[in-house]
């Protein structure tokens, strides 16, 4: 090993000794102990091959539930949540008046911790006295009393709300990147002719291409963990309408103690992780040049 | 009936007391029950929106709270044990001894029969209205005089044919879970009670 050689390596070796303490150690031990029957806090693991894996695929009627919740909450915000803070940067790179206070103001529930937003979603959606109904009322409906969070028609769809409009991450990182793309750039293309409907499709956004793969990753990994606001407000139900994989992971963890299964619920959260971020590069050629 | 863990809710029992409970959902109740939490309930009694609350006597210092209840709330309510003569029997307090040598055990000992004794559940009652844990503790007239309510309770409680014991204790937790997640379904007639049997003994059955 030469002198620079020496020298990379002893700089990259409190990283890497970080990295497989945290990360590696943990990751090794959850798949590990997936092909186990570990439960209780006896410590005593009784080796079963692939039958938590099994059992979860083929009799798990909550995790194929929260599978097919987590994928779709995947979906729509990496498509609906991205295409929301996207569309607000392209508004506000206009820098028309206020376009700083609208900035400000919408990320806020993005700094509001998420216990503090659980407790306020309750309260707005509350049947009797929570603002929704009483905007509803006020508009005509006089009878409405729909218990948004644990009606079966509108569990789904109010967690999701908890968060899919509230893009204020991407619109910041976003609009950083269109406030970096050369003034020059747009003055030639408004030389050519181009509306501001066609600088935003044909220039913008093709050259946002890495920002949005970033968002897109972001979006899609945050639902991968997302936990407070479901655990706060329907705790997955009612039955399991709105239970997602990292609740199910805590419940059978915590709650059942059933470590085993629940690391098996964790090894397939790792692998979506892995394929959720191998698509999206792939898709986006994130990192690519664009020449 | 009388056990802990219990695995199987199908039997005739849980599923009377399901339909009962489904019945109480559906027809006498608020819309916010389902799902609500303790201060739903506590606010809806509080704000004379419902007539009952199933509740014990540590909520009796909020009757006369006036930043929770209006004034001379407290001379409107009144106490009743469950039909059928049964009372909820809820612990509050317990105390483990952690001392290695005799002496400190000893010294433990006698604190705790000093806390427990008669005098100081007397003096908890008259000072803060708390419950004697004690069913054979005589209350001085002064002292009834002065807590009203918690007295008649305690002279209801003393009387009752059964009490029953503190299900979250007794229970498997990933069944009070199931239970909570699924009492939408039951309130919402999404789930017989028969289902709702079945699901908690799916759950419970899930502990080994």
């Amino acid at each position: 090993m030469n002198r620079k050689g020496f020298w990379i390596a002893l700089f990259l070796m409190p990283t890497i000794l970080i990295f497989l303490l945290i990360y590696a150690v943990p990751v090794f031990t959850v798949v590990f102990t997936s092909f186990f029957d570990y439960r209780g806090f006896s410590g005593r693991m009784t080796f079963i091959g692939l039958i938590n894996y099994i059992q979860l695929f083929t009799s798990d009627s909550s995790f194929k539930k929260a599978l097919g919740n987590t994928l779709i909450w995947i979906l729509l915000q990496s498509t609906v949540h991205v295409a929301i803070g996207t569309i607000l940067a392209l508004i506000l790179a206009k820098k028309r008046f206020g376009w700083k206070f609208v900035r400000t103001s919408y990320m806020i529930p993005n700094i509001i911790s998420a216990s503090a937003l659980g407790v306020i979603f309750l309260n707005v959606f509350n049947p009797t006295y929570g603002i929704v109904n009483s905007i509803i009322k006020i508009f005509g409906n006089k009878n409405i009393n729909t218990n948004w969070f644990f009606d079966y028609n509108t569990a789904f769809f109010t967690v999701t709300i908890t968060w899919l409009i509230y893009a204020g991450l991407i619109t910041i990182l976003v609009l950083a990147e269109i406030m970096s793309i050369p003034e020059s750039v747009f003055e030639a293309a408004k030389i050519d002719g181009a509306s501001d409907f066609k600088i935003n499709i044909y220039i913008i956004l093709p050259m946002l291409r890495n920002i949005l793969a970033t968002c897109v990753i972001l979006a899609a990994t945050s639902m991968l963990k997302e936990f407070e606001l479901i655990f706060l407000t329907t705790k997955g139900g009612p039955a399991d309408l709105t239970l997602n994989l990292p609740l199910y992971l805590y419940k059978t963890a915590l709650i059942e103690n059933n470590f085993g299964y629940a690391n098996t619920i964790g090894t397939v959260l790792i692998i979506m992780g892995v394929i959720t971020i191998a698509l999206v590069t792939k898709l986006f050629k994130f990192g690519e040049s664009d020449v | 009936m009388n056990t802990t863990n219990i695995k199987d809710f199908t039997t005739p029992e849980f599923i009377d007391a399901f339909t009962k409970i489904q019945k109480m959902f559906k027809e006498y109740t608020t819309t916010d029950a389902v799902g609500g939490k303790y201060e739903n309930g506590a606010n809806n009694f509080l704000s004379e929106k419902t007539a009952m609350i199933a509740n014990g006597p540590w909520m009796i210092s909020d009757f006369q709270d006036p930043t929770k209840a209006p004034a001379g709330f407290i001379d409107k309510v009144g106490a009743a044990i469950f039909p059928g003569q049964g009372v909820f029997d809820a612990p509050m307090l317990g105390f483990f001894i952690a001392s290695k040598d005799k002496e400190h055990a000893d010294a433990t000992v006698t604190l705790l029969k000093y806390l427990t004794s008669k005098e100081v559940q007397l003096r908890g009652l008259e000072m803060v209205g708390t419950m004697p844990a004690s069913t054979n503790i005589e209350i001085p007239q002064e002292v009834a005089n002065k807590h009203p309510l918690i007295t008649e309770l305690i002279k209801l409680a003393n009387g009752a044919k059964y009490k029953y014991n503190n299900y979250q204790g007794l229970w498997y937790p990933n069944t009070l879970d199931t239970l909570s997640t699924n009492y939408p379904a039951l309130a919402l007639n999404k789930m017989t009670p028969q289902e709702f049997a079945k699901k908690l003994t799916e759950a419970a059955n899930k502990n080994k």
